[in-house]
């Protein structure tokens, strides 16, 4: 396991929604019927990511050093 | 610093985490070490996000616990067709058979900021976000370098609390549709989301 770590101080706060932003597991399975599958992939291949979004994310990995 | 060792060197900043009083489950998480267990288990494993203050001279002076995510494997299975060979096609009656698939991906399985820092904004190389967007944000850059150096996979997957939607939709998430659920993850209350990394050749439409 390793850590984060965030080098820096933050700007003053500002007004904004609860962003105690949270997901949690869930335990059951259900399989993607084929009539749906080729929806669902067709729409997922559409989705995908863009290197603009990603180039974002690396600047948030930058933000974030490991901690040994 | 392994988790075990977070625990053992900044118990008392461990024990302080608190994202809220609605969301007991995932203080318990961290604060009962249940983040251990479920590690230990192969359910999942812990990032602690830490904001460490340094001085002149970079020797640590304080550390807060900013938020924690747990990463851990899973699979989006879908249905596809494969073309029969022709002996077993006249054998069976039919040209394709059902294949069973998957699209391999990391599920976030837990996430959750805490409460001083869920309404913090921080600015940084021209971006101002709030911490929690910058978090998830390396996480999808943590996922993305796995998937060019060390595993293939896919896609991220989670399982959003309602009012979190429309934070994972501004950043790259999008919505999976009632019929489309995926491994883990049938429950009315949570939105199932992926954001997809690579894409996915299916047979199906051919």
């Amino acid at each position: 396991m390793s850590e984060k770590e965030w080098q820096g101080q933050s700007t003053d706060k500002k007004e904004g929604k609860d962003m105690a932003v949270l997901a949690k597991p869930i335990n059951r399975i259900t399989v993607i019927k084929k009539q749906e599958s080729s929806n669902f992939v067709r729409e997922f291949n559409d989705n995908k990511v863009t290197k603009e979004f990603l180039d974002s994310c690396k600047k948030a990995g930058r933000l974030f050093g490991k901690e040994k | 610093m392994s988790l075990e060792q977070a625990y053992q060197d900044f118990s008392s900043e461990m024990k302080r985490f608190n994202a809220g009083n609605s969301y007991k489950n995932f203080n318990d998480f961290l604060v009962e070490k249940e983040a251990i267990t479920y590690k230990d288990d192969g359910n999942g494993v812990t990032y602690v996000v830490w904001n460490v203050v340094y001085d002149d001279f970079q020797q640590e002076i304080s550390r807060e616990i900013v938020g924690y995510y747990t990463l851990a494997a899973t699979a989006i299975p879908y249905e596809d067709r494969i073309r029969l060979d022709e002996e077993e096609s006249k054998e069976l009656g039919k040209e394709f058979d059902i294949e069973i698939c998957g699209i391999s991906a990391i599920e976030i399985k837990m996430f959750a900021v805490d409460e001083r820092y869920q309404d913090v904004f921080f600015e940084y190389e021209g971006e101002d976000l709030p911490i929690s967007a910058w978090i998830i944000r390396s996480i999808i850059d943590f996922a993305n370098s796995l998937l060019n150096n060390v595993l293939g996979f896919k896609a991220l997957f989670l399982h959003s609390l309602p009012n979190a939607e429309n934070f994972y939709i501004s950043n790259g998430f999008n919505p999976m549709e009632v019929n489309m659920q995926p491994l883990h993850s049938v429950d009315s209350d949570y939105k199932a989301m992926y954001l997809a990394l690579k894409e996915v050749k299916m047979n199906y439409d051919e």
